[in-house]
């Protein structure tokens, strides 16, 4: 497979995970842009590999959580409700439900790096905790671990008074 | 949960990812600059390698050390502290930013700032942290706080006793980094796009939140009342946690809270189009005892919630509305301290 033919094909759905993972749309594609120049700079070896997906993407989740740059300064939010206007439910709001999607965004995007990946790597591309652990170099007891605590994180907020979904 | 979590990441993903056009050239191009580096490291290299040959070895090792952290000073705080309930200090112009109590938090980049008020907070929960110093400021580092706000999180004092906690995505460097940004100042009154002419006596404001939203000219602003508790750690998400038994929001239309209520308004309130419910509508949440009344402006939506409807009544909530200067909630120029 031609390295453009993967991008034409695979390009939309790296950008969907990397957004997830970061929480944040410049940095989404900023992270898939590097890892994009490094898969062309070794394509020769990648495509021939079985699935040239799934190690791009495991390039793309290990360039998340080795992210040791902050260029930006702080200085304006990009939130979920930034990113959708007021199509979006406002951030937590106590007259509104807690299962928002503003909110459980919100929350996703609160949690720890490796937590978060495995969330995503199980409940968005579908991945096996055993795959799971081979992208993030851990135990698939590891991963275990940290879904599990993940999970309970979101559901802290869920439950809150009560008004689990 | 995991049902809807794996469909809600769907549609997140759907909504925010980045377009991937003019990615592939910028690959192209980054691919080319990563092998022309890689030919002249190739050469430099060899070169340093012969000249290493040739390096006494005493000067390759010993009494080397880490250097310690620098960072950039923060501009000293020369001023006396002080603020009133609706004031913030912090000189920065975020999206979204809450009062809860004597705690002021803002979400900026990919974190969160708190800063509480001299006096009131107790660090104890940072104690076991790496001790920092930031210029005049010293302070805590700690991975994994007990906190929701995030990962890592930095406190430090300021000079004025108030504590600023930033915290979020950013690793050690990058939240020292941010949090020395940050400068306080005299505080300056919160503007919201109401004044309250009336409110119920005995009970006091305790929280108070702007979200600007993203897109130009919309705004959520919220007023709550008899209720400020915040965690040990006090960071944003404890809004909605406070405890507030009354709570005025007023939102730019069109407002989330109107696309969620299922019906036409189904009353009037001093002759504008208004909601009343006393049980939970849609996906808003009223509670059992408590109640909601929505007014429609010409460019806001102005709801009172509260937890006791027996403790403020029908006519309570009216006389709130009635009272209410409403401003234009997409021209905050026009926007005015609410009490």
């Amino acid at each position: 497979m031609a390295f453009e033919e993967f991008a034409a094909h695979r390009l939309p759905a790296l950008l969907r995970y990397a957004v997830l993972l970061t929480g944040d749309r410049e940095l989404a594609r900023d992270l898939v842009q590097e890892v994009l120049t490094k898969a062309l700079v070794r394509w020769r070896r990648i495509e021939r590999l079985d699935d040239p997906y799934a190690y791009v993407r495991a390039m793309t989740t290990n360039a998340y959580l080795s992210i040791l740059r902050r260029r930006r300064l702080p200085t304006v939010a990009l939130t979920y409700e930034a990113l959708d206007g007021p199509r979006a439910p406002a951030a937590p709001d106590p007259v509104v439900a807690l299962h928002d999607r503003a909110e459980l965004w919100q929350r996703l995007t609160g949690l720890p790096r490796k937590q978060r990946a495995v969330l995503v790597l199980r409940y968005y591309e579908g991945l096996t905790d055993n795959e799971i652990a081979e992208v993030l170099h851990c135990r698939p007891s590891s991963v275990r671990a940290f879904a599990a605590r993940g999970l309970a994180t979101l559901r802290a907020g869920l439950v809150h008074e009560g008004r689990t979904p | 949960m995991t049902d809807n979590l794996s469909q809600l990441m769907t549609e997140f993903a759907d909504d925010l990812a980045p377009s991937p056009e003019g990615m592939l050239e910028q690959a192209r191009r980054g691919a080319r600059r990563v092998r022309r580096r890689r030919r002249i490291t190739a050469v430099v290299v060899a070169v340093l390698l012969a000249a290493v040959v040739v390096v006494p070895l005493r000067f390759l090792g010993g009494g080397a050390s880490r250097t310690p952290y620098v960072t950039p000073s923060p501009s000293p705080s020369a001023f006396s502290w002080s603020r009133g309930p609706l004031e913030l200090n912090v000189e920065l112009a975020p999206r979204e930013y809450l009062i809860i109590g004597r705690a002021q938090s803002y979400r900026y980049g990919r974190g969160y700032l708190t800063v509480v008020d001299p006096g009131a907070f107790d660090p104890t929960p940072l104690l076991g942290g790496e001790p920092v110093t930031l210029g005049n400021r010293t302070g805590y580092y700690l991975s994994d706080p007990p906190t929701d706000s995030g990962p890592r999180l930095v406190a430090l004092r300021d000079p004025s006793g108030a504590w600023l906690l930033v915290s979020g995505e950013d690793l050690r460097d990058g939240l020292l980094n941010a949090a020395a940004q940050v400068r306080l100042g005299p505080p300056r009154p919160l503007a919201m796009p109401f004044r309250l002419g009336y409110r119920p006596p005995g009970i006091d404001v305790g929280t108070a939140r702007v979200d600007l939203g993203g897109a130009p000219g919309w705004a959520q602003t919220n007023l709550g009342f008899g209720g400020s508790a915040t965690a040990p750690i006090p960071s944003m998400f404890d809004w909605g946690r406070e405890g507030s038994q009354l709570i005025v929001n007023v939102s730019s239309l069109p407002a989330p809270l109107e696309e969620m209520l299922p019906d036409e308004p189904n009353t009037t309130v001093a002759g504008r189009p208004a909601w009343w419910y006393e049980r939970p509508v849609g996906r808003v949440n009223v509670g059992p005892k408590g109640a909601l009344l929505a007014v429609r402006f010409p460019t806001c939506l102005f709801t009172v919630t509260v937890l006791d409807r027996a403790r403020f009544p029908r006519a309570e909530l009216e006389r709130i509305v009635a009272g209410a200067d409403v401003r234009d909630c997409r021209d905050r120029s026009t926007w005015v301290a609410p009490l």
